[in-house]
């Protein structure tokens, strides 16, 4: 679950990867002092999403400053056109906040409830909602404002 | 279109792109998920190793930060050492008398002799007293009063200990003014505290037997009786009377020592070692404690000599030969520290019975051969043990009796190279100058 999120997140299987492994040794490190041993599940999901915020933050700062920023989707083995479908959305995805843009993977992509989105991210319910919604009106402006993307979408909706 | 089909139309590609994009991406294999546990548990051995690293490296921090600290505090102390004055060697003047061969204080008059230390100790002894100094260096002033009366004044110090051999006693000193006297005829001990704290070591009692302020001693070993009283003149109590000895009389005394304190409260006190036992095994150290030493003899008498050496504790057996020795017994005292040989032959006492079995043969007139060739087993068997030095001492000297200073010197020799500040050390070097002068 950590890396398919991890994936949808940061759009880089390698990435992925390599954040799944961060989280799990933070996870290993932190296991010492974990008091309830039943809740292994929800302390391995916050620490995932602390790391995965702190990881698209990163990357932000490393687009606005033009450098070492990891290529996105070089690493998926599909059709180049929906490689370009892929890239485009994620594209998108990185415009949101961190925050935003991991409650919308969680929800609308990992299919988790609005209350297990609030627990692993340690924020209420009606902030997951808010979130939530904004981030789907932003990407929806944005998909519809880019010709390109909607175009590329039409061929890919008539080829299925 | 209206606005609500627009909205509508915008979220259905939203709708169909977010489930393109889940579709459309990789799915992870259980290979992947392997090679990244492998990755993991790779990362994690290594953070192990740079833990157990950084935990060498700390330990060794902490060890150099110690070692660091005990430099400094041993470079401090040696500093402080060098700037405190090395305890001085003790140097006395004598007044009245002179130091023969041995350290031994002749009187010139009849007034008494006095020595004065440089550390302000003072030492003053009535007409008539047998006296030496036995050994005078920076760590230890031992006197020895053979009879007779002294008193002391001996001034504390922290580097310096005072031992005082009165008779059969030994007075180990503590900052003080007293006056000690022995007389071997009646044997009777005293000693008058005027001030500080003594401790006493004498052949009534198993253990020590501590002083303070204005406390008097007085041991009467012919009538094995001990009394402790806490005032001037206590006189008669537990049958015990001071004999009068002319080194007593007050008009003989220095004036530092005549001072009296107004009253004649009188309280005795036990002994510490007198021990409430008087049934069973160890019952005669009990007696020897509380002075009785002729009930240990009478029952020994009345139970016969070997089956008292064949049933008395390891204890008892040491406490007879002890009371045989003081009552003049070699014959009784023999028997018995050979019986604690024979039947505790692995305890710490049949070693010290070896050595006693010496000074048994010592009092003996024929004894003296004996004596050594008993030292000379002690001394094989426990070249450390506690009575080595005094085991060399007598040899030393018994040899010298016996054969010469020459035949004395190599143990001499010995004797200063093991024991340099030994309380037969003085008579050690008389020994080799002795034989150094008489050889051509």
């Amino acid at each position: 679950m950590v890396l398919a999120t991890a994936l949808r997140v940061l759009g880089s299987k390698s990435a992925a990867e390599d954040i799944a492994q961060d989280v799990f040794y933070r996870v290993w490190r932190s296991a010492p002092t974990l008091r309830e041993p039943d809740k292994l599940r929800s302390f391995v999901y916050s620490v995932a999403m602390r790391t995965l915020v702190s990881e698209l933050r990163r990357e932000k700062q490393r687009a606005w400053l033009h450098r070492n920023r990891r290529e996105l989707m070089g690493d998926l083995g599909c059709e180049i056109e929906s490689r370009d479908l892929l890239r485009k959305f994620h594209a998108l995805l990185e415009r949101l906040t961190p925050r935003d843009s991991l409650v919308f993977v969680l929800k609308r992509l990992d299919a988790m409830t609005v209350e297990e989105i609030a627990i692993i991210m340690g924020i209420s319910e009606s902030t997951v909602k808010r979130s939530l919604s904004r981030s789907s009106l932003r990407l929806a402006r944005w998909i519809n404002a880019d010709p390109g993307l909607a175009g590329l979408f039409k061929r890919e909706e008539s080829r299925a | 279109m209206t606005t609500k089909s627009r909205d509508s139309e915008d979220f259905r590609a939203l709708d169909g792109l977010t489930e393109l994009y889940r579709d459309g991406l990789p799915q992870f294999v259980p290979a992947d998920s392997n090679r990244g546990l492998n990755a993991l548990r790779a990362r994690i051995a290594s953070s192990r190793m740079r833990r157990l690293r950084w935990g060498g490296l700390r330990w060794s921090l902490v060890g150099v930060g110690v070692a660091l600290s005990t430099l400094v505090v041993l470079q401090v102390t040696s500093v402080l050492r060098s700037h405190r004055p090395e305890p001085q060697a003790l140097a006395y003047q004598i007044e009245g008398g002179s130091v023969l061969n041995g350290g031994y204080l002749r009187e010139s008059g009849h007034s008494g002799i006095r020595v004065l230390f440089n550390e302000g100790s003072e030492l003053s002894l009535t007409s008539g007293t047998h006296a030496s100094l036995r050994a005078l260096d920076t760590k230890e002033a031992h006197v020895a009063i053979d009879s007779g009366m002294a008193s002391f004044h001996v001034v504390q110090s922290k580097s310096r200990r005072w031992l005082v051999d009165v008779g059969p006693f030994l007075i180990t000193v503590k900052g003080t003014v007293f006056t000690a006297s022995w007389d071997p005829v009646s044997g009777q001990f005293e000693l008058r505290l005027q001030r500080g704290h003594v401790v006493v070591n004498s052949p009534l009692s198993t253990g020590d037997i501590a002083l303070q302020d204005g406390e008097r001693l007085v041991v009467n070993l012919v009538k094995a009786e001990t009394l402790i009283t806490e005032e001037k003149m206590a006189e008669h109590v537990d049958g015990v009377t001071p004999t009068p000895h002319p080194a007593t009389d007050p008009a003989q005394q220095p004036a530092s020592l005549t001072t009296k304190r107004p009253g004649s409260a009188q309280s005795t006190k036990s002994f510490p070692t007198a021990a409430a036992r008087t049934e069973g095994a160890n019952r005669w150290s009990a007696e020897l404690a509380n002075g009785h030493w002729d009930h240990i003899l009478d029952e020994v008498k009345r139970i016969g000599v070997d089956a008292a050496l064949d049933k008395a504790s390891n204890e008892d057996l040491a406490v007879l030969a002890d009371v045989a020795r003081y009552r003049h017994n070699p014959d009784l005292a023999r028997a018995a520290l050979l019986a604690e040989r024979r039947r505790f032959p692995a305890s710490p006492r049949a070693l010290d019975a070896i050595f006693l079995l010496g000074r048994v043969e010592e009092s003996r007139e024929q004894g003296h051969a004996q004596a050594i060739a008993w030292y000379d087993e002690y001394l094989a068997r426990a070249p450390d043990g506690i009575l080595a030095v005094e085991a060399l001492g007598r040899k030393m000297m018994l040899t010298a009796e016996l054969a010469g200073p020459d035949r004395a010197r190599r143990i001499a020799e010995e004797y200063l190279q093991r024991f340099p500040k030994g309380s037969y050390a003085s008579s050690a070097r008389s020994l080799e100058m002795q034989s150094s002068t008489s050889t051509p």
